[in-house]
């Protein structure tokens, strides 16, 4: 019975490449820029549908494959798929249709342009999750940044070109090295005596870890690191990050924070492992871990404390919370779970931030943070959510964001790391410090002259940010024992990997 | 067989360095396009020695229209519709990076002669891809030209391929169609933005975009 569960989930992979194709072909055809978002948001439905399926199927069967184990699924690549399909592109696309709204909708065209992007964007990611094969998981991460490269740009802007420019050449070249590692892991699975396709399978792969050359492990190890570290925004290949999180439209910088960077750490995190154990000494990858998320939180950290725009204040928290889950990884399993469960709270806690500072600078007509006073007041949705997605990041006591950090640091207690934990906790409380002053600014400062608000805000858009710092909440304080279950699975399948 | 290729090889190196010596658009554009070719041959004398099939002839045909033909036609494209045909300011100027090419192709030749076990064909092959690959990151880094930095791309992308020929012994070929496609869009994708580039700042030189940072 399972066995035949298994065998139409596997099918059901298919899915998640043909509901993007579809959700194109009719935005190419409608008339109506309205329409758009409303393809974009039912394709996106249907994604995060699958991804349940999915991962109803996954605990019995423990992996789904097809295609010649081009496609592979299990426990931690659908945690990833959740993530990415339910909590950042369906609350995504549903803002979009907001965003979009009476004023802010864009001509035909431009409207069309963005959708294409946008459902190709959903495609190429997604396909990045499901490839066992090391080589289509290369292919589809230069696809998302040509995919994503000309949705920073909404309007010809000097800055937004200058942001995806730089973007474009620091990602490409930067996954042009991670080729480079594709292939040194492909050599020594070819030493080992893999041929053809299987030198690519990453499940092959890890059949025959005793065998590999641990020098040339090693160096396609750091190649990866540097390559994918680049669009994962790690530290110091971080530079192009806050440029084109703040000048992309906000259901876009909610996209890119929330899971472009998760997707490059996602192909990393898959040869870790692996490094782990072949590399040469075993232990010395998870050591380079360790140094990229420590180096990550200290500069984002660095950076945030002079920052003035509201937007590029949360591109550097990205920065932060990547190095966060980097350093969670870099434990080994038992900082594994905790990384899981960070991967999940960030998301849902930067969108919620890139939503309502959007909004927010759609409504003031600034993004620079001295204008957010008091915003709490004059527009209460958004203010509001601000001041609260603002204290969520930053790790304060009740939301969840707190559990999984705490969770981490005593991972990193546990396998006696102090040092590390010494440096990510003077970076962490400088965040913390940094953003609870502007979240008390945005709630209790005067209103500056000129401010007016009475400002409709629909059903939906509340919903919007209110049900993700809900979640975080009630994730904070209890954390319901299929979600455990689930992350404990995940971890198993990521390092257990056969 | 070995003769000839490890003289389309020498030839890559020949443009490599010529390219980081000139300033003229239409001159490198003229260079990438012979790279192309050379590069694009290389499998199919590979081929020869040890079993030609057909989907090696179609990558390398595919190779060889594409890095051939039409990214020198995307690029020259990009420079009529923009009208600049000259980078007069380097920020590394010429002699220097033609210095500085002189020790990346020592860096190369010493790591390869580290890496020779996994080149059995061609002991030419893995220095002449790490140096494409250093120019090219060079020519990114080292050019305020947007076009000159799409070359240094395209160089990034040979030294690559060439990478791959001598390291796998056959990259399945979904996944070489795949990496192709990339390139490709890529470069659309670049040349694209140059044009944009170009009608706002009216100009693209790249060293002039500093309004964002912090």
């Amino acid at each position: 019975m399972m066995e035949f569960f298994g065998r139409i989930g596997a099918e059901l992979l298919w899915g998640y490449l043909a509901i993007p194709v579809l959700a194109i072909v009719f935005i190419l055809l409608v008339r109506r820029p309205r329409l758009v978002p409303i393809i974009a948001s039912i394709a996106s439905f249907l994604e995060a549908a699958l991804s349940m399926i999915i991962a109803s199927l996954i605990p019995a069967v423990k992996k789904l494959t097809t295609f010649g184990e081009l496609f592979t699924v299990d426990a931690f690549s659908v945690w990833h798929l959740l993530v990415l399909t339910l909590i950042v592109f369906l609350s995504a696309s549903l803002f979009s249709l907001s965003y979009f709204n009476k004023e802010h909708i864009l001509e035909l065209k431009k409207m069309k342009r963005f959708g294409v992007l946008w459902m190709g964007a959903l495609g190429t990611m997604s396909l990045v999750l499901i490839s066992g094969n090391i080589g289509i998981m290369w292919v589809s991460i230069e696809a998302t940044t040509l995919f994503t490269a000309f949705l920073i740009i909404r309007d010809d802007s000097a800055a937004s070109l200058e942001a995806m420019w730089k973007y474009i050449i620091m990602c490409s070249v930067g996954v042009a090295f991670a080729f480079i590692g594709t292939l040194l892991i492909a050599a020594a699975a070819q030493q080992a005596g893999l041929v053809g396709n299987d030198a690519l399978l990453l499940s092959k792969i890890y059949s025959v870890k005793e065998q590999l050359n641990p020098v040339l492990v090693m160096a396609g190890f750091i190649f990866l690191l540097i390559g994918y570290g680049t669009k994962a925004g790690l530290a110091p290949l971080h530079n192009w990050l806050p440029d084109a999180h703040s000048q992309a439209p906000a259901p876009v910088s909610a996209m890119f924070s929330g899971f472009l960077l998760n997707t490059a750490l996602y192909s990393i995190l898959r040869f870790l492992p692996l490094a782990d154990a072949a590399g040469a000494p075993p232990g010395r990858a998870l050591d380079i871990m360790m140094f990229l998320g420590v180096l990550s939180v200290l500069i984002a950290a660095a950076f945030i404390v002079f920052q003035k725009d509201a937007k590029r204040m949360l591109a550097y928290c990205s920065v932060e919370n990547m190095g966060i889950i980097v350093l969670g990884y870099s434990l080994g399993p038992i900082g594994t779970m905790g990384a899981l469960f960070h991967t999940l709270n960030h998301s849902i806690a930067k969108t919620g931030g890139f939503f309502t500072a959007g909004k927010l600078g759609q409504l003031i007509g600034s993004n620079h943070l001295t204008e957010f006073d008091g915003a709490a007041k004059t527009y209460p949705v958004w203010g509001i959510g601000l001041a609260v997605s603002l204290l969520a990041l930053t790790g304060a006591a009740p939301f969840a964001l707190f559990v999984s950090e705490f969770q981490i640091i005593k991972a990193a207690v546990d396998s006696g790391k102090f040092a590390a934990l010494i440096l990510f906790l003077i970076g962490t409380i400088i965040v913390f410090i940094v953003m609870l002053r502007h979240a008390i600014r945005i709630a209790w400062n005067p209103v500056p002259a000129g401010h007016t608000g009475k400002m409709q805000v629909s059903v939906l858009e509340a919903l919007l940010v209110f049900i993700p710092l809900g979640l975080l909440l009630v994730l904070g304080l209890w954390q319901p024992g299929f979600i455990h279950e689930f992350i404990e699975q995940a971890s198993g399948a990521l390092w257990g990997m056969k | 067989m070995n003769n000839l290729i490890e003289m389309f090889l020498v030839g890559i190196l020949i443009t490599d360095f010529i390219l980081l010596a000139t300033g003229r658009m239409r001159a490198s554009i003229r260079l990438v396009s012979i790279q192309g070719f050379l590069l694009g041959v290389v499998p199919v004398i590979i081929g020869i020695t040890q079993g030609i099939n057909q989907e090696i002839i179609v990558i390398s045909l595919a190779g060889i229209v594409l890095r051939g033909i039409v990214f020198p036609r995307l690029l020259r494209r990009s420079v009529i519709d923009t009208g600049v045909d000259r980078e007069e300011h380097p920020i590394v100027g010429y002699i220097a990076s033609l210095l500085i090419m002189v020790v990346f192709l020592l860096t190369s030749l010493w790591v390869g002669s580290k890496l020779a076990f996994l080149a059995p064909k061609s002991a030419l092959m893995i220095p002449v891809a790490l140096a494409t690959i250093f120019a090219g990151t060079f020519m990114i880094v080292g050019r305020r030209i947007a076009i000159m930095q799409i070359i240094g791309y395209i160089l990034i992308e040979n030294g690559i391929y060439c990478f791959g020929l001598t390291l796998v012994e056959k990259v399945p070929f979904l996944v070489e169609l795949g990496v192709l496609t990339d390139a490709v869009v890529a470069v659309l994708v670049m040349t694209n933005a140059t044009k944009r580039l170009h009608q706002v700042f009216d100009h693209m030189d790249t060293g002039n975009m500093d309004s964002l940072k912090g």
